[in-house]
């Protein structure tokens, strides 16, 4: 898993909570060049993905990441609950569009359904 | 009608007077006055005479200069002269015996049967009343070009029949035309702005048909090539026909009324902008801080949440106490927001103790060596609005400061000079080029045109002085207002 946010309290919990409930988080992206160039280098699973970020937004990085890595899926985690954003997260090449105040079960559950969406993508090859 | 004669006793009459005597008495306000080559009056009669002693024993006999004023007399004799060598004479001259009174005299040279000037005849007419009516008519135009003048209104007339334009003098200053220029359609026509001549022209043929009074705005441009707005009153004037044969009009300077309404607008306008950033920045902090941190708290919350179901007390402990260091960071946080938003202090302890407290702030973060604040507002608290804008000012002034200066040493003073409030701040660090004010606040952000603005707004002054290498100082001046 790596996860990409801006903020770095929210990084910090979210990378503790992941790491307590099973998944590896095994980088955190503080923009979205950043994001990029670690899920190229690390090749997680799957990128959790911020939309807010400096330098390079989560949208475009999204973008960025379908076009090097289509295979790895991007779980866009925003701030804010707007359709209008989760449609651009999508057609972005997002798989999924969390809001940051989702229960822990919602968040587990979409990111179990991003790795086993990794996974199958994976074994296509 | 009663006469008032003389005549020369018992000597034969040098003139033959009976013709003129006739005239005389049977004209209004009207007198005859015949007179000698030795300007020796030898008749004076009429309904109205000059002066009543002409006519006594007294008169006649004697010269002008015997009866009249001695201010009067050189005039009179010269024109009495000059009519005994030949030449008409016309006065018009105050009377001596009432105020106001004024004489009208035609002197005329009479002649004998040989060609020769045997003497003349002045002819007086009693003129008050007309001169008083031209009078009142001198001072009502002088009034209306003083009132045009104050008004900064200027008339004109077109008669249709002729085509003819005419203009009051200050409707020439107004639209920086020689008061000798002929005027003519195609002059005023060519002075309006060639943006709003077809309109101006098109309101004008309408009065033709319909003369009723309208109101309209446009541009005029000078020969010089200045802009001027001008405020048009407008009508037509009619015949008994109901034909119109004048249109007739005023035309008001209101440039300056227009230049101060652009500025308002653009002022408003930076007003406007200058809201929209801040809820900009307002938006951010919350986003990019506020949600962010309280999202945190939220996964710190669940992370809780998920070790007490796991029944892992002894964990719980550390997610609470990141928790509890999260919420604290977070109420800092939103306490940072607060105060850029309206520090509670100026409200709270007034702009002396903000600008203190701003000051003081500025000095830690810079890291000054020294920071010399004077503050003495002794007195009735100030407006909130003229508080504000000085606490606004010391806020981007400091900000200048601590971000651009490179400074060792602050001054900052807050004080009251007579009906002035004064804030100073001033440093001794790396300073820029004055001239380049507006590059440099539109480069770096210095918000120089905001300090400006904002006391501009509340009728205060700001005052810059720089220079590179040799520090900033900013004055803020305001007129104090005593809070109501």
């Amino acid at each position: 898993m790596l996860v990409a946010d801006d903020h770095q309290a929210l990084r910090e919990a979210l990378v503790d909570l992941l790491n307590d409930v099973g998944f590896e988080v095994v980088g955190a992206a503080v923009d979205g060049v950043d994001a990029v160039a670690l899920a190229k280098e690390l090749g997680p699973d799957v990128v959790l993905m911020d939309l807010s970020m400096p330098v390079l937004n989560g949208l475009d990085a999204t973008r960025l990441l379908r076009e090097a890595l289509p295979d790895m899926p991007v779980v866009v985690f925003s701030a804010f609950d707007s359709a209008a954003l989760k449609r651009q997260a999508l057609d972005a090449g997002a798989v999924a569009y969390l809001a940051k105040d989702c229960t822990t079960q919602r968040l587990r559950a979409t990111l179990d359904g991003a790795v086993t969406l990794a996974a199958g993508r994976a074994g296509q090859r | 009608m009663s006469a008032e004669t003389a005549r020369t006793n018992g000597a034969a009459p040098v003139l033959a007077d009976d013709p003129y005597r006739a005239v005389a008495e049977h004209l209004p306000d009207a007198a005859v006055v015949l007179f000698d080559r030795d300007l020796r009056i030898r008749l004076a009669t009429g309904t109205t005479l000059p002066d009543p002693a002409w006519c006594s024993d007294h008169g006649v006999g004697r010269t002008v200069v015997d009866l009249v004023p001695a201010e009067q007399a050189d005039v009179l004799m010269a024109s009495y002269r000059a009519a005994l060598a030949g030449k008409r004479q016309h006065l018009e001259r105050p009377g001596w015996r009432d105020p106001g009174q004024y004489w009208s005299v035609d002197v005329v040279p009479l002649r004998g049967k040989g060609g020769e000037v045997s003497g003349g005849l002045a002819f007086w007419r009693d003129i008050t009343k007309r001169h008083r009516a031209e009078e009142a008519l001198r001072q009502h135009r002088r009034q209306l070009q003083e009132a045009q003048r104050l008004a900064r209104v200027g008339s004109w007339e077109w008669d249709l029949a002729t085509d003819r334009v005419s203009w009051s003098a200050e409707l020439y200053r107004i639209l920086g035309v020689d008061l000798d220029v002929v005027l003519t359609r195609e002059i005023t026509r060519e002075l309006i702005h060639p943006d709003d001549r077809a309109m101006r022209e098109q309101l004008l043929a309408g009065v033709v048909s319909d003369p009723s009074p309208f109101q309209t705005e446009f541009r005029a441009v000078r020969p010089d090539g200045t802009v001027v707005w001008m405020l048009a009153h407008t009508q037509g004037i009619c015949d008994q026909a109901g034909r119109v044969v004048r249109v007739v009009g005023t035309n008001q300077d209101i440039t300056q009324a227009k230049r101060a309404e652009q500025e308002r607008q653009r002022l408003l306008g930076r007003l406007y902008a200058a809201l929209e950033g801040q809820y900009q920045r307002l938006a951010a902090d919350l986003h990019d801080g506020h949600l962010q941190g309280l999202a945190a708290i939220g996964l710190r919350l669940d992370h809780a949440a998920v070790r007490l179901d796991r029944g892992e007390a002894g964990p719980v402990r550390g997610v609470l106490g990141r928790l509890r260091q999260q919420v604290r960071d977070e109420l800092a946080a939103l306490r940072r927001t607060v105060a850029a938003l309206r520090p509670l202090v100026l409200d709270q302890r007034g702009l002396a103790a903000a600008v203190g407290e701003l000051a003081a702030a500025t000095r830690r973060r810079a890291g000054l060596d020294a920071c010399d604040v004077t503050v003495d507002l002794d007195g009735s608290p100030l407006d909130p609005m003229v508080e504000t804008a000085l606490f606004r000012v010391a806020q981007q002034a400091l900000a200048n400061v601590e971000q651009h200066a490179n400074a060792r040493h602050l001054r900052v003073a807050l004080y009251r000079d007579g009906s002035q409030v004064v804030l100073v701040v001033e440093d001794d660090g790396c300073g820029f080029e004055p001239t380049h004010t507006q590059a440099v606040a539109d480069t770096h952000g210095f918000g120089l045109t905001c300090m400006r603005e904002r006391l501009q707004a509340i009728g205060g002054q700001f005052t810059l002085r720089s220079a590179p290498g040799a520090g900033t100082r900013i004055q803020a001046q305001v007129a104090v207002q005593v809070a109501p």
